[in-house]
């Protein structure tokens, strides 16, 4: 049996997964790389490089290589390539061919047929095209399906009831949201809105602005001007931006990132804020809300009507577009399965139905409730108390660590009560408290204000959650370890249908009937042989009455029909 | 199997035993009036024996043939397992090494640190000493003072040349160590200044006009790459020399054919 794999053809990143022992799999390539870069270029001396290589020429040979091919798809574009014309197919191909032999290395043998993934926006002409790329690349495409689908794939939602959800991608370059509906296992795109040309480097980008101009105003120095500088400067931005998606604070530090005179070194060392951040973010997540507006009434529905929000792409981790897309739609996101897989994992499920191989759910150890603390809230004027904060909401793969910035009530305030609740409630005392401390000797705000501490969370795989409040000031800190409710695997309901078939497999009776279907059948085969078809016929008859009594769980009438079987069986023999 | 010989011929055995009890008891109470009816009986009764002993045997055989797709499944699942194990253990070991590569990429940026801040240091202080050891008019001349603006009245580190030089010294020492470090778990530097560029492990970042070496080397290292054997954890920036006069674009191909 030759596997179908899956494979994820990207504007800027590309990836392929099979399903190995019922679980679907990232396959990483030799140097444990998951996500190939989508860049195809040859060198001066003519060899083909595909994927971190090719992108690391870029700078050398800009005519020879080329990034984002997939905007190209379908269209008539020629691309020269040292010398020679390519179509958009053919650069694909050479990607797909790439992760065809990474696919072969690591799973020992040959591989085939594959299941790509295209935007659900993608014309006749695109999706013709991607599935040219992969016959060149010496893959049987056994089907194209939509991303916002192999997600859906990805959730097991083809084998839950009926529902309608919204699939929300934002990646590094491209955003798009699909309204998806699936009914009997089929899973259907009803509409699909986005925007091409917005993702999470713009998001460095504004990053990188907000730092480059406080350099400039403190040191008078312009980062952006010298390469070096600049370079540091984007990846130190990049890094920002993945530390506020678990705390509220990143601390910016870039040593010997100048020079001025010729002499005094400048360091870049400063401290941004999530909410800073989320302020220059803002009004680009707000034109992906529009975006999900289009799309639900393209679709006709409301959102109310949808089951469920799933978010893909690794932006999607930022917690202002998680939060802003559940304050819009009013239900919290589904983020347990990893963003930037799911689309590949839900097309090697779908390469794993085609190819008829067992697969299961997911594997994803998620947090089962939310967590948080108790915490006071100012609501027009009024001070409300016992209002719960989640720090980990419900459904967050674990394990996972998150952070948030809390401030004492009065600024002569010294001391602050932890309570750590587990559920769901907006009031905190209606949670289950799992454990609670006293935190002592806040150091006061050097301006007079309310003190600052930050509460952070670890949740390990186990369950244990160590629970620690810090001094912002002085990075004292204290903590307590609590224990949260079992885990939980994504897919409860595939557990439930092995326990039902070993039940079945257990009764007596059925090896009883394994037994006398056995001999009816090799007694049929005696009579065939010495020309006595006519009484083969009448075995033939009740044996299949048995079995179908049996497919049925009709145990009373097989009890019966096995009685008559045998003194069927009986009679004849001899 | 052990249990076969009590089940293999019982029809025999059982009608015997039962027919010689029968003849047994009708003997003593009645003569052969009804023979013929207990003889129907006994047959009967034979027949029954018969389809019990079928049945029993059906099953028996139905137990073998199960038992022996137990086996089989068993077997089958042990395999698994250790083949299974086996995958496990290269995945554990797998993991292990992929954590301490892990561990030793996030350092990298310390190494930079150490490395710039050394840099740094030598700069400042060849800096300062050609401040000192040029004459006064060439200095006025280059650089214009004010363009630069006059030199940060804080560094004045002429007088303790040969202290701050020892300073840096140990600072080359921590990083040696800290190499040292990388070089007992098999990670190192990835040659890059007058090495042919390699995209597999350079990342081009510019390039420069340079006629004095061939096209396509290295000439400047902006991030010191590091590899672990084939394994690049992080790729080199590199500048790569440009000669200044291109080849003809045939030439150039006919050089890629012949290569």
């Amino acid at each position: 049996m030759t596997p179908v794999v899956g494979i994820d053809l990207g504007t800027t990143f590309s990836l392929v997964a099979s399903v190995e022992h019922s679980q679907p799999r990232i396959v990483a390539d030799e140097h444990g790389e998951r996500l190939v870069p989508s860049v195809v270029g040859f060198s001066p001396q003519g060899e083909l490089l595909v994927g971190t290589p090719a992108r690391n020429q870029y700078v050398l040979e800009p005519d020879n290589t080329v990034k984002s091919i997939k905007r190209k798809m379908g269209t008539d574009a020629r691309l020269s390539l040292a010398g020679r014309e390519y179509s958009p197919q053919e650069i694909s191909a050479f990607i797909l061919r790439r992760l065809k032999d990474t696919a072969e290395r690591r799973l020992g043998q040959t591989v085939e047929r594959a299941v790509i993934t295209v935007p659900a926006y993608f014309g006749d002409a695109a999706r013709q095209a991607t599935r040219d790329a992969g016959e060149i690349a010496g893959l049987e495409v056994a089907r194209i399906i939509n991303e916002p689908t192999a997600a859906a794939l990805a959730y097991g939602l083809d084998r839950e009831a009926d529902q309608k959800v919204a699939v929300y991608d934002l990646g590094g370059g491209t955003f798009d949201v699909s309204i998806v509906e699936l009914s009997q296992g089929v899973v259907e795109v009803r509409a699909s809105h986005g925007n091409t040309q917005l993702g999470g480097d713009d998001f460095d980008e504004l990053i990188v602005q907000h730092l480059a101009q406080g350099f400039e105003r403190q040191h008078g120095v312009d980062l952006r001007k010298d390469r070096r500088s600049f370079s540091r400067l984007v990846r130190a931005a990049e890094a920002a931006k993945i530390t506020l998606s678990d705390q509220p604070f990143a601390h910016v530090a870039e040593e010997f990132i100048a020079r001025k005179n010729l002499v005094k070194q400048l360091h870049l060392d400063v401290e941004l804020a999530r909410h800073q951040f989320e302020d220059m973010l803002r009004p680009l997540v707000q034109s992906t809300l529009e975006s999900v507006d289009r799309a639900l009434s393209d679709a006709g529905l409301r959102a109310r009507d949808l089951h469920k929000v799933l978010l893909v792409g690794g932006s999607t981790r930022i917690p202002l577009v998680r939060r802003m897309l559940a304050e819009h739609l009013g239900q919290e996101p589904q983020t347990a399965v990893h963003p930037d897989e799911a689309v590949a994992l839900g097309a090697a499920i779908q390469g794993a139905i085609i190819a008829g191989e067992p697969i299961e759910a997911v594997l994803v150890d998620v947090a089962p409730h939310s967590l948080g603390i108790e915490a006071a809230s100012l609501m027009l004027g009024q001070m409300l108390t016992d209002r719960y904060s989640v720090l980990i909401p419900r459904n967050t793969a674990i394990p996972c660590t998150r952070s948030e910035a809390y401030y004492t009530i009065a600024p002569k305030q010294d001391r602050a009560r932890v309570r750590v609740y587990q559920g769901d409630q907006a009031v905190a005392s209606r949670n289950e408290l799992l454990g609670e401390f006293l935190f002592e000797g806040i150091s006061p705000d050097p301006e007079g204000l309310n003190r600052e501490v930050l509460v952070r969370f670890d949740y390990d795989v186990d369950g244990i959650v160590q629970v620690s409040a810090i001094d912002r000031r002085s990075q004292r800190s204290e903590g307590i370890k609590v224990t949260a409710l079992s885990r939980q695997r994504l897919s409860a309901a595939e557990k439930a249908h092995s326990q039902v078939k070993l039940a079945s497999i257990d009764r007596r009776v059925e090896r009883e009937i394994d037994a006398l279907l056995r001999r009816s059948e090799r007694l049929m085969v005696e009579l065939e042989a010495a020309g006595q078809a006519a009484r083969a016929e009448d075995v033939l008859i009740v044996a299949g009455d048995l079995e179908r009594a049996r497919q049925t769980h009709d145990y009373a009438q097989a009890r019966a029909l096995m009685e008559s079987l045998g003194e069927l069986i009986y009679s004849l023999q001899d | 199997m052990r249990f076969l010989p009590f089940w293999s011929s019982p029809r025999t055995d059982r009608s015997a035993c039962r027919q010689h009890a029968g003849v047994a008891d009708q003997a003593s109470s009645e003569p052969a009036a009804d023979f013929s009816e207990k003889l129907d009986t006994l047959v009967a009764e034979v027949a029954r024996l018969g389809r019990e002993h079928f049945r029993a045997t059906t099953l028996l055989e139905g137990f073998g043939s199960h038992l022996e797709e137990i086996s089989d499944v068993q077997q089958e699942h042990g395999d698994r397992q250790q083949r299974e194990l086996g995958e496990l253990r290269r995945v554990q070991n797998g993991l292990a090494d992929e954590a301490r590569l892990q561990l030793l990429t996030e350092l990298l940026p310390v190494a930079d640190g150490l490395r710039a801040s050394i840099r740094a240091g030598r700069d400042l202080l060849a800096s300062v000493h050609k401040a000192e050891h040029e004459p006064p008019a060439r200095r006025a001349a280059w650089p214009p003072r004010w363009l630069f603006g006059p030199p940060d009245p804080s560094v004045r580190v002429t007088d303790h040349g040969p202290a701050v030089d020892a300073w840096l010294d140990g600072l080359v020492l921590i990083e040696r160590r800290l190499l040292a470090v990388f070089e007992r778990h098999g990670v190192r530097p990835v040659p890059a200044i007058g090495e042919p560029f390699s995209p597999y492990r350079h990342l081009a970042v510019a390039t420069r006009i340079e006629d004095a070496v061939a096209e396509d080397t290295v000439v400047a290292e902006e991030l010191t790459g590091y590899a672990a054997g084939d394994r690049v954890l992080r790729h080199a920036e590199v500048v790569v020399a440009r000669n200044s006069r291109l080849p003809e674009p045939d030439i150039y191909k006919e050089a890629s054919r012949t290569k």
